[in-house]
């Protein structure tokens, strides 16, 4: 259905190509996962797919791609996009019209496509994603969930024998990201159509993926093969090439590493549960020690974040916070969580003062936030927006970093500060990029240069909002190593974030919403045991819980594992170092010593 | 239920609109303004089921900046220099023709606004981009590049908020005078318009990959057409415009004019 011959392509603008060198062949009806750290390429091997790339993106094209026999480079776009459907990660950056039947008709109007059978069309493709009923439904209405699916049928409308979906479920919360992949698994499974996923979240979409094909971040192919292989024999290989792993694998692998011979590579739940219950002696091993899991240490500190009874509605806007009440200890790490729109990140604007909450509701060390200034907040709270763009504010890396610290006196830096500066660009790996336009940075670059920029100041509090969002594994794993040993050193931490991974492995707190409402205050391992409050609070266990329950249910006891460390110590194996729990470095040492 | 005016063929309305818009630049007393302000009311509220509070609501703060229309009209008017005084406003001499210039604009400017809103309440977006492909023969490439611009404005209005609280954490506002306005419109727009030319070219690209600008033409799944109705709307409209010109021209209130 697709093959690719020694296809290259770079941007006009950039000096290195973004893809180089790449040939793979796809089986009509196959399901095939593309991995890659950022900037790796994939979104332009999405968009060559389609022939977007070179016909109407400009740049420098070699090499030769064939997709449904027709060549993406010689026949035209319009003809390539009735054998091609491409679907983006923003539902919001795709969507051309203001209702649900008119964005599935678009397509079908451009094609000259008679109106009656447009009509017949838009039914037919609202009923294959799930989403019957809701043609008159005005876009803006629907979760996020409900408008890719719509994004979806949009492009099904046109009945491609290829589907793209560049990383779909990113901008989804768990709910939306569970419901979009229950689709693509049926639509995978029909084999119709040939499927290309960019996507990380690979634990959920495993089971139904054939094949995988990994870039390296050079844009050149590194892996092209069966899932098991990838992700066992080859998984170091893919580790360092920045891509994410699927947590079940990995944590096999772990323990296969510490010396369980456990069978047959499992990926899906299914077979893991089955391939854990074939490995002698390793599920009773994992019950007797599940109830001695290590309680989660919160020490007795000093309350330094006061939450009582806050409600918080928008001017004209509905009532997003209703009477929450909580508390965070100094050197406490606090993960929010909750579905789309539940006011996560209303409540940590309100935390750091962003947001002016109503007086006697946030106390910052017993004095209510609304009595402090601006500048003394900001001195306080540290806050880190979702898009790290957001909060540029000068032309120079080294330049965001002294503008924190210069305050009223325009730009002069004392010799003190200037060695603040250079030692924090040294710890956030971006001593090298001083002199650099903060826009001509990679995603994890800015990331990182956000969150330095806001901490140079040495706040005893921080909040990011989603700071994961859109980076690679050796991304996220940076960061959230530079977090927790920030949290090691004292400081207080709060995180808005969708991964459920990331808060149960890194918070110690949870703070749960649900339509405004604090479902849940408390630690990670209690939240995720109580499966209705889970289902109440429209999210989703992290991997490992999930496998945890499984198993509890085909052995019969009670089971509350939730790390990759908790399964370790459960089954007797050293842990590893808790920060690089993420990295996978701890394996890999293991795995070299003999 | 959807209203009289809302059933109206987009293109015919806007072309109603055109109609008062003309009828009152050819207006020069503050009589007949007022008259088409007053009209704009009733016909909002009997065919378009549009409440008169729902027009205040939007006018009363229209209003202030019209306010200053009247007072700059009013107090600076050269017409001031030649007519006697009808008062002194300290070392400021008004007069009855500048009163009735700067009241006949005030009037003006708010009954452009008062048929502007009715217009927009009870016109569909969607509606009135097929009305203007299918009536105005407007290109579709041109009409879907609007929808899309459209679409983008909440979107763009929100990052400003966002992009403005970003910049208050880092201590921007705390070290900056009140003169630093183009120090601000400089650091917002930077990350604005980065925001905007990337989701620009990716919707572009969306719409590419479904086939946008296949063929010369499109087909609709909804035809906008125009009805008798519409054509009658119109006509009542172009009517009731004359007729009250006419009324009050012929009660002495109303004059007629093309310039000052």
């Amino acid at each position: 259905m697709i093959t690719a011959r020694h296809l290259g392509f770079r941007y006009p603008e950039r000096r290195l190509p973004a893809l180089s060198d790449v040939s793979f062949s796809v089986r009509a009806g196959e399901s095939v996962l593309v991995l890659g750290a950022s900037g790796s390429g994939k979104s332009t091997l999405a968009l060559c797919l389609d022939g977007l790339i070179p016909q109407l993106v400009e740049g420098e094209f070699v090499g030769e791609l064939t997709v449904a026999g027709l060549s993406t480079n010689a026949q035209p776009v319009s003809l390539l996009a009735q054998k091609v459907g491409l679907v983006f990660q923003d539902p919001e950056a795709q969507f051309c019209t203001l209702s649900v039947q008119d964005e599935v008709a678009f397509g079908l109007e451009n094609l000259l496509t008679a109106p009656e059978l447009i009509e017949v069309k838009i039914d037919e493709a609202l009923a294959s994603v799930g989403l019957p009923g809701f043609r008159e439904r005005r876009l803006d209405t629907l979760s996020g969930g409900e408008q890719q699916r719509v994004a979806l049928a949009s492009v099904l409308a046109l009945g491609p024998e290829v589907l793209v979906l560049d990383e779909p479920s990113a901008n989804l919360d768990p709910a939306g990201t569970r419901e979009l992949f229950a689709l693509l698994g049926r639509l995978a499974r029909t084999r119709v159509r040939t499927l290309i996923v960019i996507e990380h979240k690979l634990d959920e979409i495993i089971a139904w993926v054939d094949s995988v094909l990994a870039l390296s971040p050079d844009g050149r192919l590194l892996f092209r093969g069966d899932p098991r292989e990838a992700f066992y024999e080859r998984a170091e290989l893919l580790g360092e090439a920045g891509v994410w792993r699927p947590e079940r694998a990995a944590l096999t692998r772990g323990l296969c590493v510490r010396g369980w011979a456990i069978p047959g590579a499992p990926l899906s739940l299914a077979e893991t549960v089955t391939a854990f219950a074939a490995t002698p002696g390793l599920l009773p091993r994992l019950a007797a020690a599940s109830p001695r899991a290590a309680p989660p240490q919160s020490g007795p500190g000093e309350v330094l974040l006061a939450v009582r009874d806050l409600s918080f509605s928008y001017p004209r806007g509905r009532e997003v916070l209703k009477g929450v009440s909580f508390e965070l200890k100094a050197g406490e790490f606090a993960a929010i969580v909750g579905a789309n729109g539940a006011g996560k990140s209303t409540l940590a604007s309100l935390l750091s003062g962003v947001r002016r909450p109503p007086r006697g509701t946030v106390y910052l060390r017993r004095g209510d936030i609304r009595s402090l200034s601006d500048a003394a907040l900001t001195a306080q709270v540290g806050h880190v927006f979702q898009n790290p763009e957001h909060q540029l504010v000068t032309d120079t890396v080294h330049g965001e970093l002294a503008y924190s610290l210069a305050q009223s006196k325009r730009g002069m830096l004392t010799v003190e500060q200037e060695a603040t500066v250079a030692a924090t660009l040294q710890r956030f790996g971006l001593e090298r990029l001083a002199e650099a336009n903060p826009y001509t940075l990679s995603q994890g670059q800015k990331r990182r240069l956000s969150v330095a920029a806001m901490l140079v100041r040495a706040q005893p509090v921080l909040v990011l909002d989603e700071p994961t969002f859109g980076q690679d594994y050796v991304q996220a794993v940076k960061l959230m190593d530079l977090l927790s040993d920030l949290w090691r050193e004292g400081k207080t931490i709060v995180v808005v974030t969708h991964d459920m991974n990331l808060a149960a492995q890194y918070a110690q707190k949870l703070l749960v919403l649900g339509e405004g409402e604090l479902l849940f205050c408390g630690p990670p391992r209690e939240f995720f045991a109580e499966e209705e409050l889970v289902a109440r609070a429209a999210l989703c266990r992290p991997p490992l819980a999930e496998l945890s329950a499984a198993l509890a249910a085909e052995q019969g006891t009670d089971l509350r594992l939730l790390t990759m460390n908790d399964y370790f110590s459960a089954a007797g194996c050293c842990a590893q170092d808790e920060r690089s729990q993420l990295s996978g470095r701890a394996v890999r040492s293991a795995a070299s010593q003999p | 239920m959807t209203s009289y005016l809302q059933r109206r063929n987009p293109a015919i309305k806007l072309a109603a609109l055109l109609v008062v818009f003309l009828a009152l630049t050819l207006v020069f007393d503050p009589y007949t303004p007022a008259a088409f302000l007053l009209i704009a009311f009733v016909a909002g509220w009997a065919l378009g089921g549009i409440s008169p509070c729902q027009i205040l609501r939007v006018l009363l703060p229209f209003s202030v900046a019209v306010l200053g229309i009247f007072l700059a009209n009013a107090l600076f008017n050269r017409l001031n220099g030649a007519a006697p005084a009808l008062f002194f406003l300290g070392p400021v001499k008004v007069t009855a023709p500048a009163l009735t210039a700067a009241a006949s604009l005030s009037f003006r400017v708010l009954a452009f606004a008062a048929f502007s809103l009715v217009f927009v309440k009870t016109t569909d977006a969607s509606d009135l981009i097929l009305s203007l492909v299918h009536q105005c023969r407007l290109h579709y490439r041109l009409a879907y590049g609007t929808l899309v611009g459209y679409r983008m404005l909440p979107l763009l209005q929100g990052e400003y908020e966002t992009i403005r609280a970003a910049h208050r954490v880092r201590g921007v506002h705390e070290r900056e005078g009140r003169l630093a306005v183009w120090g601000r419109v400089r650091r917002y727009s930077v990350p604005l318009l980065a925001g905007s030319v990337r989701k620009a070219s990716r919707v572009a690209l969306a719409m590419d990959a479904r086939a946008f600008g296949a063929f010369a033409q499109r087909s609709y799944r909804r035809r906008m057409v125009v009805h008798a109705s519409d054509w009658c709307f119109l006509a009542g409209v172009l009517a009731v415009s004359v007729a009250v010109i006419a009324l009050l021209n012929v009660l002495g209130l109303g004059r007629l004019g093309l310039g000052v």
